[in-house]
């Protein structure tokens, strides 16, 4: 126990927090020795900020903690689903070690499987009429897979593009992003997040929508129109289906959308909204006192739909239904409600109980608890004043932005001015808001390093969040890592939350820039080997099938490789060929993997075990280009080559 | 004691063995390329083209268990011809020797067998004996026969669709492992390469209790297993870590899935197998063996495991495997190495029993070489996870029943004489009684009628001739490895030996060599015919002093033989030659190289001359006899004037009795003759005197009773009866002081 | 006289006349597993033929490990050449200390002087057994491997 706290750097700390960690250390010796008077004249040290937890600390104080460090061979226990930030990626992680296994290209090009460059990956993607890519850039800030049960159930994860407004979907036996979609009319999309189930069909127990929160206030439609007049931005709130990845709805609403949660029972989504002024300039932005969180009554939504109330926008097709106040006066009618959150609110999290959202206030130091039993009867008309749904609104720290759970009814919410997180009890926060001022709702403050964005705990997003391992993204890594130039790494932190005390046990330094991630149990996904050959209708499925097929100016070189060959093993092309080379990877072989690489062509791409993906390019270039293997496959993988002979 | 004499004697044979232009056989032993189980390309090692003709192309070793493409070249391209196969590659089936006779097998595209060759035995029977070209001849009886027929040894029936084969006289074990080796090797590959139709198994119904058994439960009622090897069956020193402690289970059934993954990892595990396909889990609790290795990386095939049923076995590829992510069981053990793996064929089911193969190799201490060793465990899922319970399973008789099943007729009478042999013996005393020295067929009667069917049935028909290396090989198998099965696949010798066994510690070894030891009765039976045919003037008894010492030299050939056994039981085997009884029985007199039939023929031979000269003298197992019969329960009358009589001595054929009249019953062979003596009162001399003196005196002659005296005639008081009783009760009492008139 | 019903004359060891069954059976498994006896070792004769008896065994123990050894099978051998040794050393000591074997069913109690031959073939045969249980109590313990 003492050891584990030398380990943290002290001199980092400020005097009143190193002299609670020295109180902690002393507590675990007193806890391991099992000597009572020890832990007896500890109590008079005890200090104001760690609160209630002290009494608890020595019995926890013997708690042993669980080790992040993983001997050779053994398998991290949790898979973790990180966004990239504007490298535009799908990172995997595997927790609690850390280790980066994965990164899924999605929005942006990857030159390692040619994502961007293959005709396959070119078509998810989006092209322009020239065949060139639409967008190269990307901003990935929010990850959530599907569920079904209140766990995740290994179909899909979807992740954001603020930059384009796009929506990318990610098969989760393969890890590859299979569908892109563009949100019209919006800009900004950062809060993202499926719905659990649907809110009317019970037999429908899983995710069938994915909704999608627009920041950025602009013009409707964008086309030139109201540019200098900021009070006539709109945004909107999209709903796009899981399966079809089509935009079911969107809904014009007052303020805008941050981050997005829906509720287990699925009969509710909400974002929290820090620009309810409609501002246009920091300074407008922050100019309220409350902002609000924006409650979407789904059923009603899609009754509306259904029932045509809706408008379009441009040229976009997706209904639009009406989401303001003026448009919603009546509760029983309405479809959205407002619940009013102190100034500028961040993030909005589902309690695994399923009976509380969270918004933390972010330039307010509070947490507001919102009860959704009560949102409900205001929808009901029920509550007359949908603010009574507010259960609690507790101050917490400087900064609070986001939260995450332990299954235990403890929240653990990020102090970004404070570089903490706060571990406070809901129940307790309720009570406390509830006049009873005794209740001690903070339960444990930690110190991380530094300015915390991003918090999440193991299955914290689910109905079985198990309490074992939080994460938190620190913005700032400054001297956590080896300077390495100006840009600094990220640094992702490992907090062991088993017992009544946080426990930082790692840092991690990540490659800018993550933002959220989810954090879950490796047994919920089943990923698969090898690719199926039927799933490619261009597939060379036998060496015989390979060799050149000229139509005209159009050629297609359909080859196969099979450790260490590709067959053929040169073809001849003409220059001015429009050529088109379509590659099977014939391997059974799970892990061998082959890259094509044609030298001045630029192009590289690689196919998995049972593979096939094609490239297009025209042949502008006479000579010999050895094609060869990028991904080391063979003990002759240098040998592995084809020739493309262009003739002039 | 005449030692030297043994030495003597030993020197005899080797002489006589090693002046015989011997054919000494090229398999036997032979040293086998160290790349002959590893390498890829078996056929740069082994004459492949020579068991499948016209092949000239060969492809590496491919398949599970492996085989090797033989091609024909031809004008546009090659042709598949067939198959060779190295029996080891497919199965370890030990011959007589313990060892397997490594076969190199051709198989056609048809499925029909072209060629064998024997590339290394260890049989003892062949290297001297039976020439090693009987196998071969045995083996050519396979050219041109289907792998998917049913062949065994023995005659054909067609009504029951089996095809017989001609076995070889005397060594049935060898040729009935031949026989598995080369069916299930054929059939390993014709199955695999589509010859033979895969067996569909009816699949399993799955009973769900709602149970979840812990560990401990699963490890009792056989839903998870273990399967531990041992540094030292590795051929690596002992230690007290095992080289690999698995344990393993079947997943698919919904309790011990849901027990040993936990609720969400069977949920999840499910939501991967399609419909016929099974999932077993396997991990390392002990060990520092891998049981992936690393073999899988590049060929995508795991190695070291795999699950057989019946003759299927199941490989697992790396696209069969899943992580196992934990054992949700209460009292799992720890592990350090774990999978899952999945069956993905219907000849698969969970019904039948099935075995988890751990492959490894053997590496032996004294060479170096390695060989294949599997290590199996069998796992068969408890009756109450089944719908209706485990179904009847048809396991095929293993070799050794079915040689008592096929021949129990025979066995039967077999069992039978030997029965009547003991029971005829037990009643000794009657016969004997009813013979007398002039007429003693009460006795020789039934002694020659076995004699007869010794020599006729047990000895020529069913060539149950116990022999010295029996004894050698049970020494050798209780110290080293016992098989059951070994024993059991020859039923005669078996129940011969129980016999021996008993009727040796019961009456002493002269039961089985003076009535039932084939040779033996043949030797005797030779004598009294010459006796007969009236060359009684030509037979001849060795001098007391000669017999006295030679009568040493077969316990020193036996002694000989155990000690060189120890060193080499090869060596042994061969000078066990010293016995002709394969000569005569097994191969036939006329089937041997001339040296052989030469001893065998001039042992009979002077066997017309002289009693038992083969017996008395040179027999090791009935020396290996003599030596326990030392401790014999019940010997042969004997009456206080035996001391100073010689009639019984001098009758005495096997020359047992001393000149104090006491019978060495190490040497003798029951041939009664004494006994009938003992109570004919026209024979024994000191009953031939009370006779004639009761005669003169007028008394009745009374019963003659146990003792061998007349039952004494005197007033009955009931002391004295009391007496008398007491009397009779002591046998060795000296009772002649009882001869009150 | 000789009494022709024994292959050698009778002899009553001291055990013999001993009472009860518990009583003799433990004395014979005694007379089995110790082949020395106070009585026999009174005599100069017996003492120096169990000496010459040693130096014999012990010469045929070590040729026979040596063999073994040399052929490459040491563990056995020793064990083999043990035995070997050993069971000769006994039939001189016995022949000496107890020179009598039982005679007739080895539940009564008759006993006869022993030949050199019948003392081989007791010893042989009794070392055999109680030689191939060792071998395999020891092989089952593992402390021997062959």
């Amino acid at each position: 126990m003492s050891r584990e706290h030398n380990k943290t750097p002290e001199e980092q700390l400020d005097p009143s927090r190193r002299r609670f960690l020295n109180t902690a250390a002393v507590a675990g010796l007193a806890g391991a020795s099992m000597s009572v008077g020890l832990s007896a004249c500890n109590q008079d040290s005890k200090p104001a900020s760690a609160a209630p937890a002290a009494a608890a600390g020595h019995a926890d104080a013997a708690h042993e903690g669980q080790n992040p460090h993983l001997k050779p061979g053994e398998l991290d226990t949790y898979y973790g689903f990180w966004s990239g930030g504007h490298t535009g990626d799908f990172r995997v992680l595997g927790m609690p070690s850390g280790r980066e296994l994965h990164r899924v290209p999605c929005f942006v090009p990857d030159a390692l499987v040619g994502w961007g460059i293959t005709n396959e990956s070119k078509a998810v993607m989006g092209t322009k009429a020239d065949g060139s890519l639409k967008y190269t850039v990307a901003d990935t800030h929010h990850t959530h897979a599907s569920y079904k049960d209140g766990n995740y159930d290994g179909r899909y994860a979807w992740i954001n593009d603020k930059i384009n407004s796009r929506i990318a979907r990610i098969r989760l036996d393969y890890f590859i992003c299979d569908k892109i979609t563009e949100l019209p009319n919006v800009q900004g999309f950062h809060g993202i997040f499926p719905d659990k189930r649907d809110p009317v069909d019970p037999a429908i127990n899983y995710t069938t929508r994915v909704f999608c929160g627009a920041e950025f206030h602009v013009p409707l439609p964008n086309d030139g129109r109201d540019l200098e007049s900021p009070e006539k931005y709109r945004s909107l709130f999209s709903c796009v289906d899981a399966e079809t990845m089509e935009v079911r709805w969107q809904m014009l609403i007052d303020g805008n959308c941050d981050l997005v949660a829906t509720s287990y029972d699925g009969k509710l989504a909400a974002t929290n909204q820090y620009n309810t002024e409609g501002g246009y300039h920091y300074e407008g932005m922050m100019s309220a006192e409350r902002d609000a969180c924006l409650f979407v009554n789904i059923a009603r939504v899609e009754e509306a739909v259904k029932a045509g109330k809706t408008t379009t926008i441009g040229t976009s097709k997706v209904p639009v239904v009406d989401g303001t106040r003026a448009a919603n006066p009546d509760p029983k009618s309405a479809l959205v409600g407002y619940v009013s959150v102190p100034k500028n609110p961040h993030g909005v999290n589902a309690t695994p109980d399923a009976k509380y959202f969270i918004c933390a206030g972010k330039l307010s130091p509070t947490g507001t608890v919102i009860e959704l039993a009560k949102v409900l009867d205001w929808f009901d008309g029920k509550l007359d004043d949908i603010d009574k749904a507010i259960v609690a609104e507790v101050e917490l720290g400087l900064g609070p932005l986001h939260t995450a759970f332990d299954g235990r009814g403890n929240a653990y919410t990020t102090l970004f001015l404070d570089s903490q997180i706060v571990k406070w009890n809901v129940d307790a926060a309720i009570r406390f808001h509830a006049g009873d001022k005794s209740a001690q709702y903070v339960v444990d403050r930690l110190d991380v390093t530094y300015q915390p964005g991003h918090v999440n705990a193991s299955q914290s997003e689910t109905r079985f969040a198990d309490g074992k391992w939080l994460a938190v993204g620190c913005k700032f890594s400054k001297d956590r890592f080896l300077p390495v130039g100006p840009l600094h790494a990220e640094t992702e932190q490992l907090v062991d939350i088993s017992g009544e005390k946080m426990k930082l046990v790692a840092d991690h330094p990540v490659r800018p820039e993550p933002h959220d991630f989810i954090i879950f149990k490796r047994d919920l996904l089943r990923p698969k080997q090898v690719y199926d050959m039927n799933e490619f209708p261009l597939a060379v499925k036998d060496q015989k099938e390979a060799g050149v097929f000229r139509d005209g100016k159009k050629v297609t070189v359909r080859i196969a490789s099979l450790a260490p060959a590709f067959e053929p093993r040169e073809f001849k092309i003409k220059v001015g060929d429009e050529v088109t080379i379509i590659l099977t990877n014939l391997d059974k072989v799970e892990d061998l993997t082959h890259g094509f690489a044609i030298p001045k062509y630029n192009v590289n791409f690689i196919v998995n075990p049972q593979e096939t993906k094609s490239v297009t390019f025209k042949a502008d270039k006479p000579g010999v280009f050895w094609c060869y293997c990028t991904h080391f496959c063979h003990a002759l993988h240098l040998e592995m080559r084809s020739r493309m002979i262009v003739e002039a | 004691m005449m030692i030297p004499q043994a030495l003597r004697g030993l020197l005899l044979l080797a002489a006589l063995l090693f002046a015989a232009p011997l054919v000494r056989a090229d398999a036997y032993e032979a040293k086998l390329p160290a790349e002959l189980n590893t390498a890829p390309r078996l056929c740069d090692y082994v004459p492949c083209a020579e068991v499948l003709p016209g092949a000239t192309i060969f492809s590496e070793r491919k398949g599970r268990p492996f085989y090797v493409e033989g091609y024909v070249e031809e004008k546009n391209g090659k042709r598949l011809a067939g198959y060779v196969m190295l029996s080891t590659d497919i199965t370890d089936i030990p011959a007589y020797s313990g060892k397997p006779v490594v076969t190199l097998i051709g198989m056609d595209a048809t499925g029909r067998f072209t060629g064998s060759r024997i590339l290394k035995h260890s049989e003892p029977i062949l290297l001297l004996g039976i020439p090693e070209s009987a196998l071969v001849r045995f083996n050519q009886q396979y050219l041109g026969k289907f792998v998917g027929d049913n062949i065994e040894i023995g005659q054909s029936r067609p009504e029951e669709d089996i095809i017989g084969l001609d076995a070889i006289s005397g060594a049935t074990v060898t040729v009935i492992a031949q026989n598995q080796v080369m069916m299930s090797s054929g059939a390993a590959v014709a199955r695999q390469v589509g010859i033979l139709e895969r067996t569909v198994r009816p699949q399993a119904r799955l009973l769900e209790t709602g149970a979840t058994p812990d560990w401990a439960t699963l490890a009792t009622e056989g839903s998870v297993k273990k399967l531990t090897v041992t540094p030292e069956q590795v051929g690596l020193p002992r230690a007290a870590q095992p080289f690999i402690e698995l344990w393993y289970g079947y997943l698919n059934q919904p309790d011990v899935g849901r027990a040993v993954l936990g609720e969400a990892g069977w949920q999840n595990l499910l939501a991967r197998l399609k419909p016929g396909e099974h999932a077993i889990f396997v991990i390392r609790s002990g060990g520092k063996e891998s049981f992936k290795g690393s073999g899988f990386v590049r060929g995508g095939l795991y190695d070291r495991v795999q699950v057989r049923q019946g003759q299927d076995a199941f490989t697992f590829r790396d696209l069969d495997y899943l992580n196992l992510y934990g054992l949700a069981a209460a009292g799992a053990p720890r592990f350090d190495e774990s999978a899952i793996f999945i069956i993905r064929s219907d000849a698969f089911s969970a019904a039948y029993p099935w075995k988890f193969t751990f492959l490894g190799n053997r590496v032996d201490r004294e060479t170096g070489t390695r060989s294949f060793a599997n290590f199996d465990s069998e796992y068969w899922l408890p009756a109450q996870y089944l719908d209706g319970g485990r179904p009847e399973v048809k396991k095929p008789a293993p070799p050794w029943l079915r040689v008592w099943q096929t021949r129990r007729y025979e066995i039967a009478a077999f069992a039978a004489l030997l029965i009547a042999v003991a029971v005829v013996y037990a009643q000794r005393d009657r016969l004997t009684r009813a013979a007398t020295r002039n007429n003693k067929w009460p006795v020789n009667g039934f002694k020659y009628s076995f004699w007869l069917i010794s020599i006729g049935f047990v000895g020529f028909h069913l060539m149950a001739q116990p022999s010295i290396t029996q004894v050698l090989t049970w020494f050798h198998a209780l110290l080293f490895q016992w098989r059951w099965e070994l024993f059991l696949t020859d039923p005669f010798i078996f129940l011969f030996w129980i016999f021996i066994v008993a009727t040796v510690f019961l009456w002493g070894r002269g039961l089985f060599c003076g009535w039932l030891c084939p040779f033996g009765s043949l030797s005797e039976l030779l004598y009294k015919i010459g006796g007969w045919v009236g060359l009684k003037r030509f037979q001849f008894k060795l001098p007391k002093v000669w017999h006295h010492r030679l009568k040493w030299v077969k316990y020193g050939v036996f002694g000989g033989l155990l000690a060189v056994s120890v060193l080499s039981m090869g060596l042994a085997e061969m000078l066990a030659e010293v016995e002709p009884f394969k000569t005569t029985f097994l191969v036939g007199l006329f089937n041997r190289s001339w040296p052989y039939t030469l001893f065998a023929t001039g042992l009979l031979g002077l066997s017309i001359f002289t009693e038992r000269p083969f017996c008395k003298y040179l027999c090791p197992l009935g020396a290996s006899l003599a030596m326990p019969t030392t401790f014999r329960w019940f010997g042969l009358k004997r009456k206080s004037e035996c001391g100073s009589c010689k009639a019984c001595a001098v009758g005495c054929g096997s020359q047992a009795i001393d000149e104090h009249g006491r019978i060495d019953q190490r040497e003798c062979l029951h041939c009664l003759d004494c006994m009938v003596l003992y109570t004919d009162d026209h024979a024994c001399p000191p009953l031939v005197h009370e006779r004639k003196r009761r005669g003169k005196a007028g008394q009745p002659l009374t019963p003659i009773g146990a003792d061998g005296y007349y039952i004494p005639i005197k007033p009955v008081s009931a002391a004295a009866a009391q007496a008398a009783a007491a009397n009779a009760a002591t046998a060795n009492a000296p009772s002649g002081m009882a001869l009150q008139p | 006289m000789v009494d022709p019903r024994m292959l050698t004359d009778p002899v009553q060891p001291p055990y013999a006349a001993e009472g009860g069954a518990l009583r003799r059976l433990a004395a014979e498994l005694w007379d089995h597993l110790w082949p020395w006896s106070r009585s026999g070792f009174r005599q100069p004769r017996t003492q120096l033929r169990a000496l010459q008896g040693a130096g014999l065994a012990l010469a045929l123990a070590v040729s026979v490990v040596w063999v073994l050894a040399a052929a490459g099978r040491l563990e056995a051998g020793a064990v083999i050449g043990w035995w070997f040794g050993w069971s000769v050393f006994e039939v001189i000591v016995r022949l000496g200390a107890k020179p009598y074997v039982k005679e007739g069913p080895w539940w009564g109690r008759r006993y006869r002087a022993a030949s050199l031959m019948d003392m081989l073939c007791y010893v042989g045969f009794k070392n055999l057994l109680t030689g191939a249980a060792l071998f395999l109590a020891l092989k089952s313990l593992g402390l021997l491997v062959v």
